[in-house]
This record gives C-alpha cells, structure tokens and sequence, in this order.
C-alpha cells in the first residue's frame, strides 16, 4: 500500500443544495419548508417532495434532533476514516422532521441511547466546506 | 388491458461458474462463462438467445453493459437492457424478461450475472466503489460505510422488538449449515453462534461473522413462454408470481429503520401466485447482514413483525426446520459475487424444484420463494417459483 495519505471526501454543493453548505458555513444548520403543505425536507431539493409545489423556504433549524439509532464504526469502509475510529455513526430525527445521518461527537459509546436529545456543531473541512456534527444537548 | 403472469414462463436453464477467490477470470469472463454453462443446460444455440439482461459488474463496468456484452458473445438479441438494482436486480430482471416474452417483445431470454470484487479490486478499491453507493453530500462526507447503515438498523430492530445478537448469530450458524452440505459453496465449516459473537467488531451489533462473503462468480437463468417448457433437456420450473418495493436509496431517507419495502414485494408477488407464506417449501432470501434474515422473514409474511428472532432459533430455518432458508449456503457461507450475488439463491431455488439439491434437498419441494434486496435495505423484488404440479 502506498504511504499516502488519504483525504477526507469534501462534498461538491450543487445548485439546489448551495444554500444548506453556506448555512453550515455561518453556524447554521438550514432546512426547507414548503409553503404549500408545510412539509420540512432533507436533503435539500429545488421543488417539495411532499406535494411538488415550488414554494420551499429556506428557514435555520433548531440545530436540535433525538438519536434514532447508532453504531459504533471500528472498521472504516470509506477512505480518510482510519485515523478516526472508533466513531459513533448516528441517525437523528431532527426536531423539525427530517432524518440526518451524522457523527455523533464527545460522547463515549456507552453513553449514547435511544431518543437522546442532541445539538448540532460544526468541523471546518475545507475553506469552503463545513460538516454538521452532532453532540449531546 | 393486464398480462396476467401467473406461470406465463418459466426458466429452462440455470448456470453457475465456480464461487471464491478466481484471479484468473474477469468479469465479462464470469458473465460469459455462467451464460454458456446456462445455454447448455438448455440445450439452445446462442443463435437462439433474442433477449438479454445483465447487470453492470463493480469490476469491467461498462456504460451500456447488455450491449457491450452481446457485442463479447456475438449475439444480437432485439431485447436488451442492463439493469441495476442492487442485489434484487435478479429477480427484477425475471420480472422484466416475463413481461418482454408475454407480451411478445421476445421469445427467449437471458439473464446473466457475473463480477470478481474479490479478485478484480484492491481494499481500498473496494472501500471506494462500496462508496460510491453512500449520498455523496450527506453520508459520504461522514466517513461511514455501507454496514454502518445496516449495523444501526440491526440496533433499531433490537430497541423495537427485543431481538438479540445471538438471533442474529443462528442465522449465520444456518447458513453454514447449509453450505456444508453444498460441495459448491466457499465456506463449508460449521460455526457457533459463539464462534460469531466471538469475531470481531466491525460496525457494532455487527460482528464479522454476521456479514457476507466478498467473491469472484457468476451465474445465469434462461426464461421461455410455459408453452415452451416441455421441449427442453431438463425440468422447468415455472413462474408463479413477482413484486417489487421501492422505498429508498440512502438509508437515512427510509420510512422505517425496522420495516422494509418487503413488505409491499411480498404480498405483491403472493397475490400474483395466488397463495401465501405458509405455502412455501422454502425461502432463499438476501443474507448480505444476518439481521437482514429476520427482517425480510417478518415483512414477507413468514412470521408476525417482530417475531423474527425467534423465527430463526433452533433449527427452524434449516432443512427439516419449518422453513429451510438459503439451502445453498447463501451471501453468508455460498458466496456474495456483489450484484450477481441474489442469481445464486435464484438457480439454488430451480436447483432445489428440479429435485436436484443432493445432500441439502428440501422433502418435496413444490414452491419457493426468492427474495433480494439491494443498496441499504432499499430496492426489494420477491420472486415465486414453483414446479409444474404447483401451476
Ligand atoms: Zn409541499
């Protein structure tokens, strides 16, 4: 195996998604609601999932979800992890509705549990990019 | 107006190349090879093939594969499609090949399946295509993997229903149970539910030993109008029903952590066949992680939801249990070849309704049910096949 290291996948912003990346940028976890149905969607998306209108919002989030699941990563699939493990993947039910897949972060495996209330927090990657991270509330 | 598919065809033909570490075939070579080993348990000429259906390998993709591969083999089918659906895309392309033939786009089709992830990629290959797989924005960012998703399921379905790490254990120790009595299977020697709880970690409920193989192989099915049947070498075996359930690609946008879209396949492919779970003489459902078993069992309607833990002890999804699961070893002991992994538990299910099963022939088996499922619990096609007594 070569001795280079390997780098940390930096996700491309798209048109439709810009908007939720410069939110992170500034400390701010954003989500669309539609104006039509009112429906709270993640990831982002240029029409509403929920009834197709064309009217979707971007508000700031509560940052604030509970812990639907988790699993203790030891043995990293993706490049750049390995350094990393043990992480603690998780899935969190934003207060708002939508689903996130994050990482949970200052929080030892034996401590996460089910509903666990949590907060988002921000890692720089890039000078351009800046990832949600979750932490206990 | 409505085809109904109901025994309209059946396959006629089944090939499997060898299962393992096979550095000296690449794919198209796997594909080639199972297509050949399929026509001749047909008894057809490849002149005779007018409709192809493969699937894009992770090692030799090809932007248009079917075309590239009927290119490779010189035939010139007039039906022709590569399809990607994970590890259901066997099933869906039954599905796909009965429609074309009952409505008269074709007469005989072949599905055909081969990939060498085993020997073909490099681990860190590897961990890049399986990547590629994840939401590129949203999952792929966050360094997890593929059964970091189902690990967290698997933790779900403990949370909600109660199941335990050794029920996900028994179904890996089924399994090998299983492929110890399959001279063609990759890993022949029994294991304890002990020996899974005692491998390591790796995204955690999930032990080593509860995830699949990773393996060179291909295999292939010929499918013909039920008219037809009678005129070939050996016994056909006839199609009785098919669903599919689409609810999801990336884990995280699922409408359930514990249900799956099997629960919609399912009852889709019982009404087309006219009959129920209990009806099954056995059931060769995708095995990438144990706790996937439990939960394909629960939503096709072999046991009540959440009861699946208790489904699998003691035997009960061996041969001489209630319903024998993956005879052939499955993705957990035969081999996981990536996408051409649900055509195994595809030619074991004509294997097993020929009467051919040998050592681990199921007692008289009349009906059996295929299940595959693809990406992280996402694309689900449930297949019914059963012998000509079952029509
Ligand atoms: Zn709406």
């Amino acid at each position: 195996m070569s001795s280079k290291p390997m780098v940390k996948p930096v996700p491309k912003p798209t048109p439709e998604t810009r908007p939720f990346w410069d939110g992170c940028a500034v400390g701010e976890l954003r989500l669309q609601h539609c104006n039509s149905c009112q429906h709270v969607q993640y990831p982002p998306r240029k029409l509403c999932s929920g009834c197709f209108s064309q009217e979707v919002e971007w508000r700031v989030a509560s940052g604030r979800g509970k812990v639907l699941s988790w699993s203790m990563v030891t043995a990293p699939s993706a490049p750049g992890f390995h350094e990393e493990v043990p992480f603690l993947s998780v899935m969190i039910r934003l207060d708002e509705g939508p689903v996130m897949l994050s990482v949970l972060r200052n929080c030892a495996g034996d401590a996460v549990d089910f509903d666990m209330p949590v907060k988002v927090i921000f890692e720089q990657r890039t000078e351009e990019i800046t990832i949600p991270y979750f932490e206990p509330a | 107006m409505t085809v109904d598919l109901r025994g309209s065809v059946a396959i006629v033909g089944i090939g499997e190349t060898d299962v393992g570490v096979l550095p000296e075939q690449g794919s198209t070579e796997l594909c080639a090879e199972a297509a050949r080993l399929a026509l001749i348990n047909a008894g057809l000429h490849k002149k005779d093939v007018d409709g192809l259906i493969t699937c894009n390998p992770w090692v030799e993709p090809h932007l248009y594969h079917a075309e590239m591969f009927s290119e490779y083999m010189q035939i010139f089918p007039k039906f022709c499609m590569t399809l990607n659906a994970g590890g259901a895309t066997s099933l869906t392309a039954v599905l796909r090949a009965a429609s074309a033939i009952m409505t008269g786009v074709c007469e005989t089709v072949l599905i055909t399946h081969g990939d060498n992830p085993r020997s073909g990629m490099t681990g860190a290959e590897t961990g890049q295509k399986m990547t590629t797989t994840l939401n590129p924005q949203f999952e792929l960012p966050y360094g997890v993997g593929l059964t970091s998703g189902y690990a967290m399921a698997a933790r779900a379905h403990m949370h909600q229903y109660g199941t335990t790490q050794e029920q996900f254990a028994q179904v890996a120790v089924s399994a090998r149970n299983h492929a110890a009595l399959n001279p063609a299977a990759e890993m022949r020697t029994p294991i304890t539910i002990d020996d899974v709880l005692a491998s390591k970690v790796v995204s955690d409920p999930l032990h080593a030993l509860n995830c699949s193989l990773w393996s060179d192989g291909g295999a292939a099915v010929v499918v013909v109008a039920a008219e037809r049947a009678k005129d070939f070498p050996n016994k056909p075996v006839f199609f009785l029903g098919c669903g599919e359930g689409h609810w999801h690609e990336h884990l995280f946008q699922t409408r359930s952590l514990t249900t799956t879209a099997a629960s919609e396949s399912g009852p889709r492919a019982f009404e087309m066949a006219g009959m129920q779970p209990s009806d099954m003489d056995f059931a060769n459902v995708y095995d990438c992680f144990t706790n996937v078993v439990l939960v394909e069992l629960e939503d096709l309607g072999f046991c009540p939801k959440g009861e699946g833990g208790s489904f699998v002890e003691n035997g009960n999804i061996e041969l001489g249990g209630s319903l024998p699961v993956n005879t052939h070893g499955g993705l957990l002991s035969h081999s996981h070849t990536g996408h051409p992994g649900s055509m195994f538990a595809l030619t074991e299910a004509v294997t097993q309704l020929r009467g051919d099963g040998g050592a681990r022939q199921v007692a008289d088996a009349q009906v059996g049910l295929v299940h595959g499922q693809g990406g992280v619990l996402s694309s689900h096609a449930t297949l019914i096949l059963g012998t000509q007594a079952a029509l």
